[in-house]
């Protein structure tokens, strides 16, 4: 055999090794490569909380008066009448999510719960199928407690 | 690369070390004992621990600052609906107007506007700038504890509400009345200020057509900030 040609199964051998390692770290490595030491979803504060605020502060005419969406959340509870409320919560989410998102708003009192949605008029089709959601409490009037909470799926 | 004399032994050499280093670096990551992955546990949480207290402590303000303007909305409208005091005041009444003779009846606006929403409302510095009420509540304390982390957080619970009243108008107005009826003037042409007169008395109603107040009255009611007082009007 001339000299140098048995260097070539060597050679070989290494490239497959190589490769072989290559692929293997990949694999082993690639999902864990991920080092963005971001919060889990939910846990932190995020863009839905602040969706979820800025909807809670956002001004609205009741009888010709300045008030915040939070007033009448409170004031459509004491009324029982929620048709101006669905309707400035339709509106204030059409122009954020712009049918890019579904959304829906949830209001409880005393286990009186109320709800909007867009989940029928979007016909959805993002790759997530697990809702996000932010939770605040706002005071009515008398010094009870109602639980908002924002869900999105973009 | 190929012409080299033991490219190939060198290169199945870098090959299998490769694949020992990247064997040994995959073991350890898999050991959760091992510095870099306590490291990343602990900071990740860290970072979920501070802003999930950053979100709490945002929405417990919004919560707080709303409770605030429900009882501002209350302290304007029985402050307003009675010239500037209590609804158990010992002035005159008329037609359901206090009657301000700017004797034993002459309000100090803005000191009687903080007493009024200092009552029942336990706010240590509350002071009036401009229309709005402005203080603090004190200081909201957040203490999340973990192995490796604590994290306490404090934010200073304060607020700027407005009251919907104009203090500085309405004590120049109540100043030129008071003027007004020292020199036995008109108040038609001496106030500049409409008013109604119902036999011997001006009846004033100042209101606020932007803002409006949302009160419990036998239901909730909805009404316009309004400052009314009534004043003795023989000319």
């Amino acid at each position: 055999m001339r000299k140098g040609i048995g260097q070539y199964p060597m050679f070989v051998y290494g490239l497959i090794i190589l490769v072989l390692t290559l692929i293997l770290a990949l694999i082993l490595f690639g999902p864990r490569l991920d080092f963005s030491f971001s919060p889990e979803k939910n846990e932190g504060y995020g863009s839905l909380d602040i969706n979820l605020m800025n909807y809670l502060r956002t001004p609205v005419i009741i009888e010709n008066l300045k008030f915040s969406m939070m007033d009448l959340i409170a004031y459509s509870f004491s009324n029982n009448d929620f048709t101006l409320l669905q309707e400035r919560t339709e509106n204030i989410f059409k122009l954020a999510y712009q049918d890019e998102c579904l959304w829906d708003i949830s209001f409880e009192l005393e286990g009186d719960k109320k709800s909007f949605s867009n989940l029928n008029e979007v016909n959805f089709k993002g790759e997530r199928a697990e809702f996000d959601s932010a939770i605040a409490v706002i005071p009515t009037l008398d010094g009870k407690a109602i639980n908002v909470r924002l869900k999105e799926i973009c | 690369m190929l012409g080299k004399k033991g490219s190939g032994f060198w290169l199945l050499i870098y090959s299998a070390g490769l694949l020992g280093v990247l064997s040994g670096l995959f073991f350890l990551s898999l050991n959760p004992d091992n510095e870099f992955n306590k490291f990343q546990e602990i900071f990740t949480q860290g970072h979920e621990e501070v802003y999930g207290t950053l979100r709490n402590a945002e929405f417990d303000v919004i919560k707080s600052n709303q409770e605030v303007k429900y009882h501002t909305f209350g302290t304007t409208n029985e402050f307003g609906e009675n010239g500037g005091y209590a609804k158990d005041n010992l002035c005159d009444k008329r037609e359901g107007f206090t009657v301000l003779d700017f004797e034993n009846c002459n309000p100090d606006l803005e000191a009687n506007y903080l007493e009024l929403f200092k009552r029942n409302f336990n706010a240590p510095a509350v002071n009036i700038v401009g229309s709005s009420v402005n203080g603090s509540l004190g200081a909201l304390n957040y203490e999340t504890g973990m192995e490796n982390i604590k994290i306490r957080y404090e934010r200073d619970n304060s607020f700027n509400q407005d009251t919907f009243l104009d203090f500085n108008f309405l004590s120049g107005l109540l100043d030129r009345i008071k003027e007004c009826k020292a020199k036995k003037q008109n108040l038609n042409t001496c106030t500049a200020v409409e008013f109604e007169q119902k036999g011997e008395y001006a009846f004033f109603t100042i209101e606020n057509d932007k803002n409006g107040l949302m009160i419990l009255e036998e239901g909730i009611k909805i009404k316009k900030p309004a400052f009314k007082f009534a004043v003795e009007n023989t000319l």
